[in-house]
This record gives C-alpha cells, structure tokens and sequence, in this order.
C-alpha cells in the first residue's frame, strides 16, 4: 500500500471520529447525566487521533490533541467536572483539529489566523488543567520503558505462544547493515561483501538506505553514511552470514534475521534499530520479507504494550509511551492495521469465532421448514478462493473455520457492483488500446487484472460446497428405499466440489426428482436383480466435479438402464416421432424430456407421472446448463446435468449480426470460421462441409425477424451444446469477453432464445442468447425437413 | 577543474562527461567542479560511458545529488552507464531510483539481475 493511500485512511477515520466526536458533546451539552461512558469515547477518539496523526508526523496536532486528550482524561476519571463551558470550548477544539486536518489534506498551510486560535485554545486548555500538563517533545532514550516494553513482549509471546510462521513466497534471510561513517577511509567497500555474499547464495532483493545521507552540498564524500537492508537466500548457516561481514566488522552494525523469523524478531529488531518503524515495515514489505500476518500481529503486539502502559496507571498526564522509538510515538492504532487486512477488523459487529450464537440472517428460509439439518450454519462461509495460496498458519490445531455470517443480501449488492465495475472496466478498455502510452496501457491492465481477481473472488463467497446438499439425500434413499422395499445404497463423491449458493437451491428439487427416478424406475427390484446376476443391493452414486467453467453432476444408479425400444414406442405413441424414424441413441433419449413422457407401466405416487423430467429439464436450462442420458441396457443410467459455475457473470463471446450484438457463453464456442458461399451444400440447405463433417447452421434471422441481413463478409461461430455442434451465422466476430448478466425486465419473461442482456462498454445492449434453444430450433428444422 | 571530467554548456543544459575514474579518491574534487555549477542550469545531464572505476562512494555521491536536484527541481540525467556501473546500481537496486534508462546489450543481459530496483522503487521510501 502507497503512502498516500494510507494517508487517505487516515483522513477518512480521523473524520468519521472527529464527527462522531461532535455528536457526542451535543449530546452531553443535552443530557449531561451519566457521562462516563461518552467521555470514555471522547477520550479514546482523541487518542487515536493524536496517535495516527502523531505516526504521519503531524507535528502540530499531536501537541494539541494532547492537551485535549490529557482533560478529557482528568474528566473521565472523575477529577473534573464537566461544564458547559468545557463542552463548547471542547466543540471548538474539535472544530479547530478538523480545519487542521483538512488543510493537511489539501496540502494547504494553516493560516496564521488558525495557528493563533490554535493557541488560545491551547491556553484554555492548559488552564483547565491548571499547569499540570507536559510538552510532547521527544525525550531522552527511556531505557526502563524499553525494558518494559521486552519483558510485555516475552509475556505476550509466551501467551501467544506464536509458531514460526515462514516468509513467503521463498525462505530468505534478512540481513540489515549500517555502515559507520569512517568506512570507507578505512579502506573497505561495502560492495564487495555484496559480492562475497552472492558467491555462497543469492539476493533475491536490497535495499539501500539513502536517508541518512547529507544534502549535497553539505556532503563530505569520503564519509559513508550507507545502510542495506536485504534478503539473502542462501543453505548456509548464521555464523557463515555474519563472518562474511569479518572484514567490515568493526565499521558496521550488522543484524540477521533468519528465514522463519516471528513478529516478536521483527519488533525486537525495530527497537533495535531505532528508526522509523512504519519505514522499516515498508521496507521489509518492498523486500518480501514479511508477511500480511506478521504485520498484523506487529501491529497489535504494539499496541496492547501501548494500551497496557496506559492503563497501569502510569503518569496519566504524561509524555506518550516512547517505549520503542524515540522518533515517534509507536502507536499504531487501526488505520495501520486497516492498511494490511481488511478481513480481520478488530472491533467487529460480526463474532468471527463460532456461528452458532447469532440468529441466521439468509433470505433465503426455503429449506428451514425441511426436517434435514439446517445448512444455515456452514453455508455462508466466508471461504478463501482456492487459487488463493494461503501461507499455513500453523500456530493451533485448526478448530472451527473461521466463518462470518452475513446477510446474503449484502453479497448480492456486492455482487452488483462488481459486475458494475466489470463493465466499467470494459469501458476504458476500449479507450485504451491503440494508444501509445505504456504507463497508462500497463496502468489499465493491472486495473483489469485487479476486477478480474475482485470479480473471481466475489464470486467464490457465494459458492458452497455440494457435499451437504448430497448428503442429504441418504435420508432420501432411506426412506424411499424403504417404501420400495427395494435395498439401496446411496454412495456420494465429489462432495467438495463447490457451486453458486443459488444454484444449489435451484438444483435441489430437479436432484430430487431425479434421485426418485431412478429408485423408483431405475432400480430393480432385489428378486429381478438377483435373476440378472446382480448384487441384491443397489448402488446409486451421486458425483460432482468441475469441468470446464461448469459444475457437472451426475446421478448414476446400477439398474436396469434405459429400454430404448420402449422408448421408442412411446414415442411412437405420443405422435413425437414417426415409426420408421431414425434416431441417434442421445435423441432418443431426449424424448423421455418431453412433457407427459413416460414410459411407467406403473405410475406411482413417487413418479411416473410424466410430470417430472420435463420440469427438471426446464429447471436446468433456465440455469443455463443442460441435462444428459446415459444408458446401458440392463446396466444402469446416468443423468448428467451440467451448470454454469455461476450466474453472474458470464465469459462469453461477442459478435454482431446487422446492428445488433449477441453474447453466447464462451465454453459452448468451439470455433470460427470463415463462411465462404461455396461450404454450402448444393442443394441449399443451411448446411456447411467442415473438414469432412456436416455442420447445420442457423441464420438468427430465423429467430428474430427484425434482423436484417447484411451484405458484407460473414463468419460461422460453432456452438456446442451436449455432444452436438450447431453453426451459427454471424457478421463480425468480437472476440471473447466477460459480462454480466443483466436479466431481462418481467415483459421480456417468456421471450425465447434469450436468457439475458448485458451492456456493453460501449453502452450498447447485447442480447445473450439461449444456445439451447438455437439447438432445438435447428433439431425441430431437421425433423421438419425429414418430412 | 578536476582532470576527470569535462564540462559544457549548451542551450542551458549542463553536459558533463567523466573520463577516468569515479571513487572516493577523487570524488571531493569532482563536488568542487559540480558545486560550481549547480546553480547555473536546471537540466543536467551526465555521460558515464568513458567510467572505469566506480564505487560505493560513487553510488552514495550520486544518489545525494539526485536527491539535491529533485529538491531544486533539476533535472538530472544519467547515461552511457558503464557495466561496472550497471553492475553496482544493479546490486543496490538504485536502477529505479534514477529514473535513467539504462541500455544494456543483448548478449549482456544475463550478467544482470534487473530483478530489484527496476522500476520499483516505491514512492514512499524515496
């Protein structure tokens, strides 16, 4: 994080604090009984302020709020009483340290009208306090408070019991050097222990510290004023490390840290060193040297030494504890650990240990009334995305993941609004290539990459994990095995695998239904079984995994598998196909999808009905995925379904016919090619020659009639869908493209062949089309066209 | 005038070019000649392609007066990097801090780390 950015943070918090602050007097100007508490809060907000302000070196508020802070704490222990007086000089303190900031964050000067009214109220101040104060000035070196600042350090290790956690992203050493001043008159060049260094390892990265060089004009150049802080990766051992600085040895103070360093060595080294501790971070931060956790633990073992302090009672008056560097006070107070982790805030309305206590706050009920255990518990983890390398924390055996409840609704907001910055993003891409600027191109490609990761990682907090959805079905299997009187034995893999929360609800019913199916139709029973040689119980296995940008399930039973010449006949029957009808075995399949398809001889209060793969099938296709048949005869069956990982945000492709633009998912894209008139097959139907196989193609004119049809060069998107490849003629091709998905308004419901609209950077408005429905439109062209 | 470095001035630059060695032996004196001249332009530009010797003293020297220009607002360029002076920037990671396009062939690429330094040199440790 840049400086500035943490400097924004500041402003932000001292702002909200400063506000807060205000509330508070009035509302004490108010009701002035019972004031303890607010005090309590003016106090600790002034603290922090004088904290962070002191951190960034703001000289001038720090000497002011201390005054402030040093009344506001003689009242909340009850030595002083609060008077009107006191609160509307307190509002004008407030009013003032607010002008101040903000002419630090405008980088204007304070006025000379500000400084004085600084210092009246000053003066006011001091005589509230009646002489009692101190001057914040830098004192001399506190040697018992750094004592007591090690000997909290070793308590709180103790209590931490912190593990080494390793560096990332490789094990190095850090060695950090300051030479003295007379080096090189004495003949040595830091350069060359460099150089001896690198033979026996390598420096995967250094720094040099210029800071303590003299202006130019003041400097004598044979002075060495040069410090070097470095990772060092090398086998070899301390000793090694420190004997090759043998030669410089006594020009120059050397500390090495080991690879598996501890917050509590970095702490340790910065009291060290006595130097800026927020520079040495970044350094070691620019250096790879330190990670997020160290930092974080850096932080808060800095401040509980600081709050200790405070409240063991030490001269409350006082000078800030200057127990680790004598440049500024070592407080650091959340802004700096906001810096680092945002995830883990300290004060959090949201316990982030156990969920239990909290009453559920989904939306989404529907499951509750089930009597299966309630999923509300783990489902909302907030889960770390799995391409996401996390370094092991090994510090206790991992307990309860750490989880956080949150209305789902919140998420969907965010998911909005990520889906509005893809957009955006896709804007100013296009404002951006072909032009010459490398900063600006390099600058907009980490934008994009940064929304792709925002994008990625948003999406993942919506995803859940399959597994508790299957395992609910033992109960099902249970009980309608039961009922059946049919023994079966339901075996789950793939539990792990993880999808869209909203998916899953969705999915539910349509598994459902299928699990019944296939226990109720698919398995025999135990007598039939045995006369086919198989085992007397069943297997149904229910498997998930991930394939391609989609999830895909499948419900697998060991039965008696698909009669195609039941199928066949019923067909027949229903009048969907003519006998004599030639029919792949996936096409026969697909009849069974037909509504009041069924070839039950029985039909049962489970199933048979013909009401139920027709449902399933439009449940799935309105997630945009597909369902599949399997069989063998006398097997089993497979149902495969297959979903969009999520249904946000889509990858798609882009691509125009006439003056309108249409998206098609990317992973249903096989290829592009040319469409040349003479791929046409002669008798003129839509069918082109690819390499040797016949490719239907359909012109979207077909589908949607406003459609004009262009002169110019056209191209053919392969689609594919469930084994089968459409063709589909287009103009121009745009290549591929994230969107979102932006779902039709409720006029445009039940408008067929499209699923959804997204807009383009452009502002323009794609329409996102159905591929399915391309498929069956093509199939229905087919059939006709056998007639 | 210190014999290793040659000064010109022309359309207001500055235009300084060393010829021998630049370490701690005779840094002093190149400060006199430079000192001399500070006030006289705003753009100053240094050729290091005739450098043989340079050291850590060097380094430091230079990342002083880099820091003096950018408080007055010089512009200070650096170029015709020898190799040993890409060598020891290289290891000091000072390449980004320079803000100096630095040329290096091809062939000698490999020799470099480039690794630290480059382009990187984060605005709040300057």
């Amino acid at each position: 994080m840049q400086f500035e950015e943490i400097l924004d943070i500041f402003f932000s918090e001292s702002s909200e604090l400063l506000q807060r602050m205000e509330a508070t007097l009035l509302s004490l100007e108010d009701s002035p009984n019972e004031p303890k508490e607010r005090l309590d809060d003016l106090f600790r907000s002034i603290h922090t302020i004088k904290g962070s302000a002191g951190i960034f070196g703001m000289e001038e508020i720090v000497q002011f709020t201390h005054h402030l802070e040093s009344v506001l704490d003689l009242l909340r222990e009850g030595n002083l009483t609060l008077d009107k007086k006191m609160i509307s000089l307190f509002l004008e303190c407030r009013d003032l340290i607010t002008e101040l900031i903000e002419n630090i964050a405008n980088k204007r000067a304070h006025s000379e009208e500000i400084l004085n009214h600084k210092n009246e109220l000053s003066d006011s101040l001091r005589k509230i306090l009646g002489g009692e104060f101190s001057s914040v000035e830098t004192p001399p070196i506190d040697t018992s408070a750094m004592e007591r600042a090690t000997e909290f350090i070793h308590e709180e290790t103790k209590k931490q019991e912190e593990k080494i956690i390793p560096t990332t992203p490789e094990l190095c050493w850090h060695i950090s050097i300051r030479y003295k001043q007379g080096t090189f008159k004495h003949g040595l060049d830091p350069y060359s222990v460099f150089k001896y260094l690198e033979k026996y390892g390598e420096i995967k990265n250094l720094f040099t510290l210029h800071f303590s060089i003299p202006n130019f004009i003041d400097l004598n150049p044979e002075d060495c004023f040069l410090g070097f802080e470095l990772a060092y990766k090398t086998d070899k051992k301390y000793d090694f490390i420190l004997d090759a600085f043998e030669f410089v040895q006594f020009d120059a103070d050397i500390k090495i840290l080991p690879p598996g360093r501890t917050a509590e060595d970095i702490l340790n080294f910065i009291i060290e060193r006595n130097e800026s501790p927020l520079r040495l971070v970044r350094i070691f931060k620019y250096l790879n040297g330190i990670t997020p956790e160290i930092i974080t633990n850096l932080f808060s073992i800095i401040r509980k030494r600081k709050n200790k302090s405070i409240h063991d009672g030490e001269e409350k008056h006082s000078t800030p504890k200057k127990n680790i560097v004598q440049e500024k006070p070592a407080q650091t107070p959340s802004t700096n650990e906001k810096e680092i982790k945002k995830e883990i805030p300290k004060e959090t309305p949201l316990k982030i240990d156990e969920v239990q206590k909290k009453e559920p706050e989904k939306k989404e009920t529907k499951d509750e009334e089930k009597s299966f255990p309630p999923k509300v518990e783990k489902s909302q983890k907030a889960q770390i995305p799995k391409n996401v390398s996390q370094p092991s924390v090994s510090t206790s055996p991992p307990k309860e993941s750490k989880t956080i409840r949150i209305d789902s609704s919140k998420l969907d907001q965010l998911i909005n609004q990520v889906g509005e910055l893809v957009i955006s993003g896709a804007n100013l891409n296009q404002f951006s290539t072909g032009g010459n600027e490398e900063e600006l191109q390099e600058s907009i490609f980490q934008l994009n990459h940064l929304i792709s990761e925002i994008r990625d990682t948003s999406l993942n907090l919506r995803m859940v994990q399959i597994g508790e959805t299957f395992s609910r079905f033992h109960r099902v299997v249970r009980d309608i095995s039961a009922e059946l009187g049919k023994e079966v034995e339901l075996k789950i893999t793939g539990g792990e695998t993880e999808l869209d929360k909203l998916v899953i609800e969705k999915i539910t019913d349509p598994l459902t239904h299928l699990v019944r199916n296939a226990l109720d139709h698919g398995i025999e029973p135990k007598e039939e079984r045995v006369e086919a040689g198989k085992s007397s119980r069943a297997i149904l296995l229910l498997n998930a995994y991930h394939d391609a940008g989609n999830i895909v399930i499948e419900v697998t039973d060991d039965g008696r598998g698909l009669d195609k010449e039941k199928i066949y006949n019923k067909a027949v029957e229903r009048g969907l196909i003519e006998q004599g009808d030639e029919l792949s075995e996936s096409e026969l399949f697909r009849l069974i999808f037909k509504p009041g398809f069924s070839t039950a001889s029985k039909v049962t209060n489970i199933s048979g009905r013909g009401v139920g793969l027709d449902v399933v099938e439009k449940n799935i296709t309105s997630l945009r995925g597909s369902i599949e048949l399997f069989s063998e005869q006398g097997k089993g069956a497979t149902i495969q379904v297959r979903l969009p990982l999520t249904l946000a945000i889509i990858d798609g492709f882009l691509f125009r016919v006439g003056e309108s633009y249409f998206v098609v998912p990317l992973d249903q894209v096989v290829e592009c090619i040319e469409y040349k008139q003479e791929y046409m097959e002669q008798d003129g139907k839509d069918l082109i020659n690819l390499r040797g196989k016949i490719l239907p193609f359909f012109k979207l004119q077909k589908l949607f009639e406003s459609l004009e049809e262009s002169k110019g060069r056209k191209n053919i998107l392969v689609l594919r869908l469930g084994g089968r490849e459409v063709g589909l003629l287009v103009d121009t091709l745009h290549g591929e493209f994230q969107t979102v998905i932006k779902p039709l308004g409720k006029v445009f419901k039940n408008l067929k062949g499209v699923s959804g609209t997204t807009i383009l950077g452009s502002g323009a408005v794609a329409l996102i089309l159905d591929v399915s429905m391309i498929f069956q439109l093509v199939t229905k062209r087919e059939q006709a066209s056998f007639k | 005038m210190s014999s290793d470095l040659e000064i010109k001035a022309l359309d207001g630059k500055i235009f300084i070019k060393f010829t021998g060695n630049v370490n701690l032996y005779n840094l002093n004196s190149i400060k006199e000649d430079l000192v001399s001249i500070l006030e006289s332009s705003n753009v100053i530009e240094i050729d290091f392609s005739s450098v043989q010797e340079f050291d850590s003293a060097a380094c430091q020297f230079f990342i002083s007066l880099q820091k003096y220009c950018d408080s007055k607002k010089i512009k200070l360029k650096l170029t015709g990097h020898s190799n040993t002076i890409i060598s020891i920037f290289d290891t000091y990671g000072l390449i980004g801090f320079f803000r100096d396009k630095v040329h290096v062939s091809s062939d000698d690429k490999d020799n470099y780390k480039f690794s630290y330094g480059m382009k990187k040199f984060p605005k709040a440790l300057r």
